[in-house]
Order: C-alpha cells, then structure tokens, then sequence
C-alpha cells in the first residue's frame, strides 16, 4: 500500500499532521501501536487534569470555614473518569481522522523503506512523519511493575488509593501527583536529585512549589536519591541517600523521558546524542521525505508543541513552505495554584544578551484571587529595557493556565508593556494580574502601593 | 584581527581602494596610514588601528569596498586604542507571526528589516518591501566583451571617473534640471581686476576673474536663500543653508573634482583667491581632504577658462544649483547709442526645478549680473542691498 503521507504514530505530533495533509489533498496512512492520542491523551495531559480538577475543586471549597463538608473520593470511579474523558478524546479523534479519510493501521510500526505494521500490511510512504515520542525513563532499582512501582503510565490503572506514595523526581509530573495524592489523604514523599523542584523553571516557581507541597503535608526529599528498594508483597520499603528510610504502597517514578527513535536511523534519519531526531525549521531530517515532529523532534516535550509542529510537516511534505519558528512555547504546571512559563526567565534573557528588566507583583493584588481564596501567586513580566518589549510572563495563581495563551500571543506579537497596560482586562478576574503588572513596571499601578 | 573599512563620515557607504601603503609582512604602527581609499568624494588614508604585522591585505587596487568590510588582517601586538567591539548586545526582532511567516516564504531576513509599525514592530509591508528590494537584479557582472579588437579599447572605469559616473547620474536622475543663461559685461571687472593685478602678486596671489564671481555668487546667494538649500527628499522640506560654502569644479588628470571654498561670504577677494588656487593644486595632485570636498552649498564651473561660450552644467547634487562661467571675449556692443569693444560672457545656471522657479533663478542671475558689471558692489558692505 502506499501513500503521499504515512504518519507514524498518532500522538499530538502524529495525528493533526494527517489531518492538515489530508486537507491538503494528500492520501495519508497512520499507524498507532496503541490508542490514538499518544502520550498525551492516555497517559499525560488528559487523564492527569480529569483527575486534578475534581479533587482540586473539592480541596479548594473543603478549606472555606463555613463550608460544613468533608469530602470522601472513591478513587476507583475517579480513575474511570479520567479513562471515561480519555477515551472520549481518543473516539472523537478516531472519528475525526476517518471523516478525513486517513486510513489507520493498528500495530507496532517497523521502519525501514517499507515500513511493516505488525500483524499488518507493508506501508509505504512519498513522504514519512516519525512522531513515535517519548517513553518514561526508566530508573535502575526502580523497574516499573505496574503493582509497586508505576510510571505515569501504569499508574493510571491503579483503582485503590494508595495510602503511601514516594514519588521520584520533582519535575512537573511530580509535583502535580504530589499534591493530588495529598489532597487525596496520602501520606506523600517527594524525592529529587536536584536541590529544588522544577529546576528548569524561575526559581520564584521552585520557591513557591516547595512552601505549597509542604503546607500540603508533602514530605520533601532534595537533593536525594534512591538508595536501596526492598519489594515486599504488598509495599515497598527504599532507603535514600539521605538515611532516611521509607515504608509506601506504591513508588511512581517521574524521572525524564526517552526518544523512542528506535529503527529511525534505517529511514537514514540522524538524531542527536540523546536520540532525539534532528530536523530543520521545516521539521524534516536528515533524510529530506523523512519529517519528525512532536517529543521525537526533541524538547520541550509538549503536545501544543507538537501540534504545531505536526502542521508545518504536514504542508512542507505537501510541498508548501512552513516554518517552525516560535518566539515562545508556553508551559503549564497544573500544580495548587497554576503555574505558567511563557517566554524568557530573566537569566535566561540575560544570557540571551537583551538588557533586562522585570516587575513582579504578587496575585492577592487582584480581586479575583482574593475571591477565590488563593493569593498565593504572582505575575511576573520581564522585559527589554529600552523597547519595553516584552520577553517573558511568568504567572503562579487560580485560572493561569488559562491566560498561558494571552501571554504567547502578547509577546508573539511584540506587545510592550503600554501595549499590555493599556489593553482593558475585565474586572474581577485573575487576568487583570497582568495588566497591573504592565501598570506596575511603567511605575503606576493602581491597586498596588509604590514606594 | 580584522581591520575593516572604517565609516569615515558623510554618510559614505563604500569606498575604492585606491592603493596599499603596506604590504603584508609589514610591521605597522598605530595610526600608520594603510590604505588610500577613495570615496564619494575624495581620498582618504585609512590609519592602522593597531600596532602590528599586516598579515594578510584583503582588497586590491581598484576593489569597491563597503564600510564595515574587512580590508586587512593585522596581527596585534600589544593594546590597540581602538576597542575590538563586540557586538553581544542584542535588539529584539518584533514581528508578528504572520509577518514571520511570510517573510519565511519571501526568504526575507528580519534582522535586516527596519520596522515601521508601532514601536518599531516589522508590519507585512515592510517584508514586502524588503522581498521586493531583493528582487532587483543584484549588480551582476556584465557578459564578457566582444572579442577584442584592435579598433576599440577598454579601459576600467575606476577612481574618480567612476565616481564622476556615478554622481552625474544621480544627478540627473533625480534633479529636474532647468536652465536658463545671461550675458555679463565684465569690462569693468576685468578694469578692476587689472588694477588690483599688481597688489595681489605682491601677496603672492594670482587674481582671476572666478575669484570676483565666487565672492559675488555669495553675496547674491544671501538674497535669494532657495538656491543655496537643498531638498530632503525623504522629509520633504527644502534645507536653506545659513553658510556659503561655494564649490569650484576642477578639472583633474582623469574626471573631475569640486571642492568648495568654506564661508566664502565672510572671506575677503584675495583670500579666496589664494583658496581657489589651493585647492585647485590640491585637486591636480590628488590631496584634498574629505572636508575640502564635503558640504558644498553652491558650484561654480568656469567652462570658459577653456573656451567655449555657452554650456549646460549638471548640478552638484544635492546642491540647488549650478552657475556656469562661460568664455569672456571681447565682442562690439552698444553702449550708450554707440558700438564699442566690451568684454562679455556668458553666466549660465542650471537649477533644480523641483524648489526653485524660472521666475526666481532668472531674479537671482540677473542680480548677479548687477553685481558683476557694477563690481564696487561687490565690495560693498551688505546691508546696502537689502
């Protein structure tokens, strides 16, 4: 069988690449080893936010003392519903492909100038998308079992509440369990390598994660590793570099991830040390009918990354000229309270070579945060000092993730400062923060004493 | 390190390298001058900005360099007064996505783009300008010459001729010339200069009649401020110049050359005329400076020298105004109801059209003609005039 397109993989990196080929005129095949949505719809994004907004909702309200409610959660029927949302997505996407004519191949793909679906047909393709992604990285003395120890994959099928859980590795993942299992009534231990959570993140997000995870009951472990596990029958006891020993029902490891790059390089594709797929700002690779998109394409590991780029490789191996050249990808920790990066830290513009400024005001400034009690947050802008142009936003409070968009398209614009400021934000919301931050950096913030 | 073409002022772009005062092995100090690089408007020495040794020299003869572009390595030895610069700092590029894209589609490079929009953001129009732009054809090289021949030759058109080219058709391709010309009866100003002949070689100064003109075209200038401005094209307003700095064409061994006489109106006759004098040695050897050839107001082409009676100059862009001093003979003319020999001649004057009316260059000449018949006007303190 052959096709114009052949998409390899049917996550976020994959499936919007059939799509947008498939208006476009192409015949487009994919194959999905899986369920459409890749990592992002089963095991990432999707399920882990069905399962974060209920109990977070739950938590918020519990806290208010004149709400006379304790909240009880059957974990079995709020891990269905987050397979319920999960499979909805997956169905709706199914559909969508088919009404767009993209034939779909179930089965492991094995690449090679015909790729072989596994228990399927030999596919061939004009042009290829690799968008095979990332797998959980593994950590030695901690192999996933799918019983004790869980990655964010398996851990999705637990349906009782573990009363202990050690988690591994404080990156956003775990920081996001973290506080749902807390919320939830587990004892919580938090262990990371490095001397604070989100390390890649502004330190003004490390700071914050680590008062809140503690408030939260969280017991924290950095600059810690695991040093022995010992797997009992129904819990394991892991010793840790520190001496401290823990007892837990199970350990969810969230360490990293890897490129699942295995096979590429026989479709003469390169990939870089770390085995992430080289490509161009056009998304192909080395081999130019060879295009890869999405994790496989190398971080941010982010499926609005990979949408984006699964579109441009979708019109160049279409033949039309597209770019992938974003001024920002924002990212979004859906932690207690949101957390949004969008554009440059303030080192990370420094070492750009920009001359930098940057006005934070804290989130109890606005009435909206006050309202829903939740004013442990700030808006953070950095900006060119001259041109007033800004680089980054940086946002922890209720509802960021959800101005995560207002600030990529401010700085994808070249937005200043006045821009923002002069912009009218309705009043009570959270996304008057960033105006009143914009006022605050010119020197006139309106609901904000300056000295 | 690099020695580059350094932006020597004016607002010149490029320059010709005209030769290499060194050569490479050479040991060099700091200010030595390298390199003889003619520009726009005239040859300048480019100084080593280091002590060291000329490693390699980048550009031959005759090369048209931009400024900025390396003309030379020079190994440094010790701390040269010039900083190496770096250039770390960075701007932000602020363009919208779209326009991103579409520049990625026209292979437009925004780090060379200047914004127009708010703030200096680049809109889609000044990607499209910039596409455009790059579509001219690039100054390709010409297809070989025909087989050579005996019955032609080829000869480079370089140094000042290729600057004469190029200034000649800037001119005209941007100046509506318009002309108009005047018969003037000198014979009294070649008396007067007859009788000051024998002062002013006392001072070692030879007193041409172009001496009187300059000090005359000065003073007329004062009246008639329009044609000696010029007109900023881009802003669209005429620049009315409050000094005088009237410029003498010359001609030299291979083009032609205009230095100007700074602040002619406040200089005395024998002074200018030494200056003209000056200056025109200069011009024949080769020496005059950037500042003796930049910020003319006004040019004077005396044609007649050599001969012919009547022209039509091109202007000194971005000048007003051309005055063309044509050959002075002795012709019979009614004076008085009687015919008599009088020394006459013809002034023409080329104008830019575009700031300047028929009406007002023809006022101007003739104000200058009065001036020129009656010369102890010439002298005369200004406010007499008014």
């Amino acid at each position: 069988m052959k096709y114009d397109l052949l998409v390899i993989g049917g996550g976020p990196g994959g499936y919007p690449a059939a799509i947008r080929a498939s208006q476009l005129g192409m015949s487009v095949a994919l194959v999905e080893q899986r369920r459409l949505g890749g990592e992002c719809t089963n095991y990432g994004c999707i399920p882990t936010k069905s399962l974060i907004w209920p109990v977070s909702m739950l938590h918020s309200i519990s806290r208010l003392g004149f709400v006379k409610m304790s909240y009880e959660v059957d974990f079995g029927g709020l891990m269905s519903w987050a397979e319920e949302v999960k499979s909805k997505i997956s169905e709706s996407l199914e559909s969508l492909l088919r009404k767009y004519g993209v034939e779909i191949y179930e089965g492991r793909a094995k690449l090679g100038e015909v790729v072989e679906v596994e228990g399927g047909p030999s596919l061939r393709g004009e042009k290829v998308l690799l968008a095979m992604g990332t797998e959980p990285a593994g950590l030695p003395g901690l192999e996933v079992d799918g019983a004790l120890v869980h990655d964010n994959r398996s851990i999705l099928s637990l349906r009782r509440k573990p009363s202990r859980v050690l988690i591994v590795g404080a990156g956003y993942i775990g920081v996001e369990y973290a506080a749902l299992f807390a919320k939830l009534g587990s004892e919580v231990h938090l262990v990371e390598a490095l001397e604070k959570p989100l390390a890649t993140m502004d330190e003004d997000f490390s700071r914050l994660v680590t008062r809140r995870l503690s408030k939260l009951g969280v017991k924290l472990y950095f600059s810690t590793s695991v040093r022995e596990v010992e797997r009992r029958e129904r819990y394991l006891k892991v010793g840790l570099t520190s001496g401290v020993s823990v007892e837990v029902d199970i350990a969810l490891v969230a360490v990293g991830r890897r490129p699942n790059s295995a096979g590429a390089e026989r479709l003469g594709v390169r990939t870089d040390t770390r085995g992430y797929v080289e490509v161009d700002g056009t998304m192909r690779t080395s081999n130019p009918n060879v295009f890869a998109a999405g994790d496989l394409a190398g971080p941010p590991l982010l499926a609005h990354k990979a949408f984006a780029q699964a579109l441009v490789a979708a019109e160049n191996a279409a033949g039309r000229k597209s770019y992938y050249e974003p001024k920002v990808v924002p990212s979004v920790v859906y932690f207690d309270p949101e957390l949004v990066s969008v554009g440059l830290t303030e080192a990370e513009a420094r070492r750009a070579g920009y001359e930098v400024s940057v006005a934070k005001l804290p989130i109890g400034g606005v009435a909206r945060a006050v309202i829903e009690d939740s004013v442990d947050g700030f808006v953070k802008l950095v900006y060119e000092s001259g041109s007033k142009a800004l680089l980054g936003i940086h946002m922890a409070g209720p509802h960021v993730s959800e101005l995560a968009g207002e600030a990529s398209l401010a700085i994808e614009m070249g937005a200043t400062l006045e821009d923002l400021a002069l912009t009218i934000h309705p009043h009570p919301t959270i996304s008057e923060a960033l105006q009143e931050a914009a006022e605050l950096a010119l020197g006139k913030p309106k609901h904000y004493y300056k000295k | 390190m690099e020695v580059r073409l350094p932006d020597i002022g004016e607002g010149l772009t490029e320059g010709e390298i005209v030769e290499w005062l060194v050569k490479e092995g050479d040991k060099v100090k700091q200010f030595q001058p390298l390199v003889k690089v003619l520009t726009a408007k005239a040859t300048v020495e480019i100084p080593s900005p280091y002590e060291g040794t000329v490693v390699k020299l980048l550009a031959k003869p005759g090369d048209v360099v931009k400024v900025g572009q390396a003309i030379a390595v020079i190994e440094k030895e010790g701390a040269g007064l010039v900083e190496e610069r770096h250039e770390e700092r960075r701007e932000l590029v602020r363009a919208p996505p779209r326009v991103r894209k579409l520049a990625r589609e026209l292979g437009v490079d925004l780090a060379k783009v200047k914004g127009t929009g708010p703030g200096g953001t680049i809109t889609e129009a000044d990607v499209m300008r910039a596409a455009e732009e790059a579509r001219k054809p690039e100054a390709k090289p010409p297809p070989p010459a025909e087989k050579p021949s005996d019955r032609e030759e080829r000869v480079p058109l370089r140094g000042i001729k290729r600057l004469m080219a190029l200034k000649m058709a800037e001119a005209k391709a941007k100046v509506p010339h318009a002309y108009i010309a005047e018969e003037v009866d000198f014979t009294e100003l070649v008396k007067l200069r007859e009788s000051l002949k024998e002062e002013a070689e006392r001072r070692g100064v030879k007193l041409t009649l172009l001496a009187f003109i300059v000090k005359a075209a000065a003073k007329a200038l004062k009246s008639y401020p329009l044609m000696n401005a010029s007109l900023d094209e881009a802003r669209g307003e005429i620049v009315i110049k409050k000094y005088y700095n009237i410029g003498i064409a010359v001609d030299v061994e291979d083009g032609l050359v205009v230095p100007n006489v700074k602040e002619a109106d406040k200089k005395g006759l024998f002074q200018i005329a030494r200056e003209i004098q000056e200056l025109a040695q200069k011009a024949r050897e080769g020496r005059l400076s950037l500042e003796e050839v930049s910020n003319g107001t006004f040019s004077i082409t005396n044609i007649g020298s050599i001969g012919t009676v009547f022209g039509m100059a091109v202007i000194n862009y971005p000048e007003a105004a051309i005055l063309g001093v044509h050959k002075v003979q002795e012709l019979p003319r009614v004076v008085d109801g009687e015919i008599k020999p009088r020394k006459v001649g013809i002034l023409s004057l080329s104008f830019d059209h575009r700031f300047i009316e028929g009406a007002y260059a023809t006022r101007f000449l003739l104000h200058l003609k009065r001036l020129l018949e009656n010369p102890v006007l010439i002298m005369a303190p200004e406010e007499e005039f008014q």
